[in-house]
């Protein structure tokens, strides 16, 4: 076992930024975080993945620093033996047999009993039965999670796990979540960065939100989940007696507003979400008015993200 | 390094790409079959000095192993499967070299088999001057797998790069600026066949720089280019 597991403050990002030319993806960046599951949370192109690029040591930072054990990542093999990282980017060498490849990564990161090590991480992703199978022929979710293999294979402390649930099926989801679980239960710090909420609440234990290159919210999940339901919430309604059914919802208790637009639509407004989708099919039925449309206007992960960042 | 080193002999072997590196390796000891078999009264000598300055050394060897040597690292950078191995407990140094070696073993084993065949395949060929001849590919090999893997690691366009660089610096500038050959990997590998296979290139009136300034030379672009290959491994974003 890795002495990194005991270790408050595994991770120290120390006013981090990173820009490519006018671009900047990572804007004076700060925190650190110790044992357990952290969930990198963030829109597409907020800046995740360049974040955990510069913590692996993948990139270097235009400014700020990055210590990992106490120490700077690049080039430096006495840290890079302590973590395993899952890039983005799902290459893999294709004409490798999953177990070549894990054996690979185990050799290379310097592994005690290669074969054993082997054996052991892929039995965590539970893959033996296609373990001599080549790299080339595995679907996604299973190249996925041999690759979790080859990052586990060496018994690393820090796990930096860069988007490892996208293009996953749910089924999949479910399983590389209890292979996250059972990591983070053996004392690992585990880092997993994902655009879906609902994916890191599953196993986080805390949240890194970033919006726009910046670090919006950092802490509990749950304050952050908290807010998210506290959020006002614009839904579009379609029916077929616009007027009656304005009416019938503002004599709902949750809900705030109700405004018909020009093409006979109603938007309603809410802060209880949960409440509100139970109210308009309940008050439709009730009023014996048709209900032919019924969509969230503003639940894109964007507006989300930014509404938690100017909380 | 052993890992390395068998992974990029594997990687560059599989490729396609490296069907042009065989085809090529070959041509020089075809036209040589082919030409003895048509043409039996060739002056054998002039015919396989021109076959092994002109085509071999000028086309055949800077073209495979621009080939390999471009690949090592390009179809990593490519595949975005280099962080593999940045990501282990590795100085730089023991990705950079296996990865410069399986280049260099790719691209100049078939032309080093190649130019074995072509000498001996000539009446009055014989095997020192074979073995002269190998000798002199190889020596051009590692400084062009060294300037080339380099190059495979800076840009994706390496392959642009080098064949610009091939026709434009070693087959015209080198040519016509008598300083100019003092860096150039044809003059170098030029110069030691010259003075290893004493038989051949002689029928040739050719300006070839000096043995000492050759094999100088060809350790010393091979070595710079190999520092950077380190240094821009130590240095670089990854993909």
């Amino acid at each position: 076992m890795s002495d990194s597991r005991t270790v408050n403050g595994t991770v120290r990002v120390h006013h981090l930024s990173k820009w490519y030319g006018p671009v900047v993806a990572v804007n004076d960046v700060s925190f650190e975080i110790g044992a357990g599951v952290t969930g990198l949370l963030g829109p597409n192109g907020a800046g995740k993945t360049t974040l955990l690029r510069m913590v692996a040591g993948l990139a270097n930072p235009s400014e700020g620093t990055v210590e990992v054990l106490g120490k700077q990542v690049r080039n430096n093999p006495e840290v890079l033996a302590r973590i395993g990282v899952l890039p983005e980017h799902d290459g893999v060498y294709g004409f490798m047999t999953g177990r070549q490849f894990v054996e690979l990564n185990g050799r290379l990161s310097g592994a005690h009993d290669v074969t054993a090590a082997v054996d052991r991480a892929i039995g965590a992703v539970q893959l033996a039965d296609a373990q001599h199978r080549a790299l080339a022929g595995y679907s996604r979710g299973m190249r996925q999670r041999m690759r979790l293999a080859g990052a586990l294979v060496h018994d690393p402390g820090l796990l930096l796990l860069d988007e490892p649930l996208s293009g996953a099926d749910p089924r999949q989801r479910l399983h590389f979540m209890e292979i996250v679980r059972r990591l983070a239960g053996e004392g690992r710090t585990i880092v997993i960065s994902s655009h879906v909420l609902e994916d890191v609440e599953a196993v986080a234990d805390r949240i890194l939100l970033m919006v726009s290159g910046k670090l919006a919210a950092a802490g509990d999940y749950r304050a952050i989940r908290r807010k998210l339901n506290e959020r006002p919430f614009h839904l579009r309604v379609v029916c077929s007696d616009a007027r009656r059914m304005a009416a019938a919802l503002m004599e709902t208790p949750r809900v705030d507003s109700v405004a018909i637009d020009g093409d006979g639509s109603l938007r309603v407004l809410s802060r209880d979400v949960e409440a509100l989708q139970r109210a308009v099919p309940e008050v439709a039925q009730a009023r014996g008015i048709r209900l032919m449309r019924f969509e969230p206007l503003d639940d894109t992960l964007e507006s989300v993200f930014s509404y938690i960042s100017e909380r | 390094m052993g890992l390395i080193f068998t992974l990029t002999l594997r990687q560059l072997a599989g490729q396609r790409r490296y069907i042009i590196v065989l085809l090529l390796a070959s041509a020089p000891a075809v036209v040589a079959g082919v030409f003895r078999a048509v043409q039996p009264d060739i002056d054998a000598a002039r015919f396989t000095d021109n076959v092994l300055a002109q085509l071999l050394v000028a086309v055949v060897l800077p073209i495979a192993v621009l080939v390999a040597g471009t690949m090592a690292f390009g179809l990593e950078i490519e595949d975005r499967t280099i962080a593999y191995l940045v990501l282990k407990p590795l100085p730089r140094w023991q990705i950079a070299l296996p990865k410069l070696a399986a280049a260099l073993i790719v691209g100049a084993a078939p032309v080093m088999v190649g130019a074995f065949a072509t000498v001996l395949l000539m009446p009055g060929g014989s095997v020192p001057d074979a073995f002269g001849v190998v000798i002199a590919v190889l020596a051009g090999a590692a400084t062009y797998a060294s300037v080339f893997t380099m190059a495979g690691l800076v840009t994706q366009h390496a392959l642009a790069f080098g064949l610009v660089y091939v026709v434009l610096w070693e087959g015209a500038i080198a040519q016509l600026l008598a300083g100019a050959r003092y860096l150039s990997v044809r003059q170098y590998s030029l110069a030691i066949m010259d003075a290893l296979a004493p038989d051949r290139l002689t029928t040739l009136r050719i300006d070839i720089v000096e043995v000492p300034a050759a094999v100088a030379g060809t350790l010393l672009v091979t070595t710079v280019f190999a520092a950077l290959t380190v240094y821009r491994l130590r240095t670089m974003d990854y993909p």
